[in-house]
């Protein structure tokens, strides 16, 4: 029972975070574009498309935890996007000019290191738990996955949400 | 009923992740443009060794170190800020008065240092390519661009990281705001 609901609440989570990241870099993918442009050292189209389908996969992942039979799809996805960004954390530790990361779509925010490595590791994590525990229970999970990613998002936009509150700086 | 439900409230959710990511995505773009109140951005940076002496010069910027005051702008070729703040000093020809200008090209690669230093008109500047930023970050503990490095006769007194030379100017030679700075 107790597992269960770790299980449920690692599920809920980790789709939060998906769905706001995949969303975020959709909606505005040009940070996500530079940091991969100067990771890869790929043409701006290329890197554009990568960040994307990463965004793509990231959506698909969280919306998989919640349809019937899908969830091991899911996680698969899950555990892939935490080892690509495990390596691209990785990769910008290791230089001093490391681009911003781009994370959630933002325009604002740390460069790429260590601190991303550890996000992606935690995805893996979360991943492989998840693989284990495949229990199921969408409908709820699904109202409680949004609510977490409203959350998540007004933290994440926080300035954003102040400036709107109380229409002004 | 349920199913229709749970997916309903992640649709919504997706859709305010997008709307927020949208108005922040224009928020920086006005904020990187010039708003129209022309607010520009400026933090200290509390990481570096205030008052630390270099004992190792690059040659293009050795005479900072003898310098009354000095100033080195810290800037990416990757980053947009730091290609806004190169144009904005090519039609400054003396940005920060009291300060001897200085340039600071961080770049993994040396080439794209040099070709941003021309593509932006700003050799007439003296200028120092660091390979990797490794003189900034091994001196200064330096990560952020576009940054500027303030020096008193060669002695660092503080650094900021920013996005506009007018509010660099601003910060550096209002009296009541130096001492922030």
């Amino acid at each position: 029972m107790t597992s269960d609901l770790v299980s449920e609440i690692v599920r809920c989570a980790a789709a939060a975070v998906l769905l706001c990241s995949g969303a975020g870099k959709h909606a505005a993918p040009a940070s996500a574009s530079r940091a991969v442009t100067e990771l890869l050292k790929a043409p701006a189209s290329v890197a554009r498309a990568i960040v994307r389908l990463t965004a793509t996969l990231e959506v698909l992942a969280a919306l998989l935890f919640f349809v019937p039979g899908a969830s091991a799809v899911g996680s698969a996805l899950m555990l892939l996007l935490g080892a690509a960004f495990t390596a691209a954390g990785a990769m910008g530790a290791a230089r001093p000019d490391a681009p911003a990361c781009g994370c959630f779509g933002r325009e604002t925010g740390r460069p790429l290191g260590w601190r991303n490595a550890a996000a992606g590791i935690g995805l893996v994590s979360a991943a492989l738990f998840l693989a284990g525990h495949q229990v199921f229970s969408p409908p709820g999970g699904a109202a409680l996955t949004a609510a977490a990613a409203v959350l998540l998002c007004a933290w994440l936009y926080r300035d954003l949400f102040r400036l709107v509150l109380k229409g002004k700086h | 009923m349920d199913y229709v439900f749970g997916f309903t409230a992640l649709v919504l959710a997706a859709a305010m992740v997008v709307l927020f990511a949208m108005l922040g995505e224009v928020s920086a773009r006005l904020d990187s443009h010039g708003s129209p109140s022309g607010r520009g951005f400026i933090r200290l940076l509390d990481q570096v060794p205030a008052g630390h002496a270099p004992q190792d010069w690059p040659e293009p910027v050795k005479r900072m170190a003898e310098a009354e005051r000095s100033l080195a702008l810290v800037l990416s070729p990757t980053c947009d800020s730091c290609a806004e703040v190169a144009a904005q000093l090519k039609t400054e020809p003396k940005p920060i008065p009291g300060y001897d200008l200085y340039i600071v090209i961080s770049t993994s690669d040396p080439a794209q240092g040099v070709a941003f230093v021309e593509d932006h008109g700003i050799g007439g500047m003296p200028y120092f390519v660091d390979e990797r930023g490794q003189w900034v970050t091994r001196e200064f503990n330096l990560k952020h661009s576009p940054s500027a490095l303030m020096f008193h006769r060669g002695r660092l007194t503080s650094a900021v990281v920013f996005n506009d030379i007018a509010t660099l100017r601003a910060a550096v030679t209002t009296p009541d705001k130096e001492a922030k700075v």
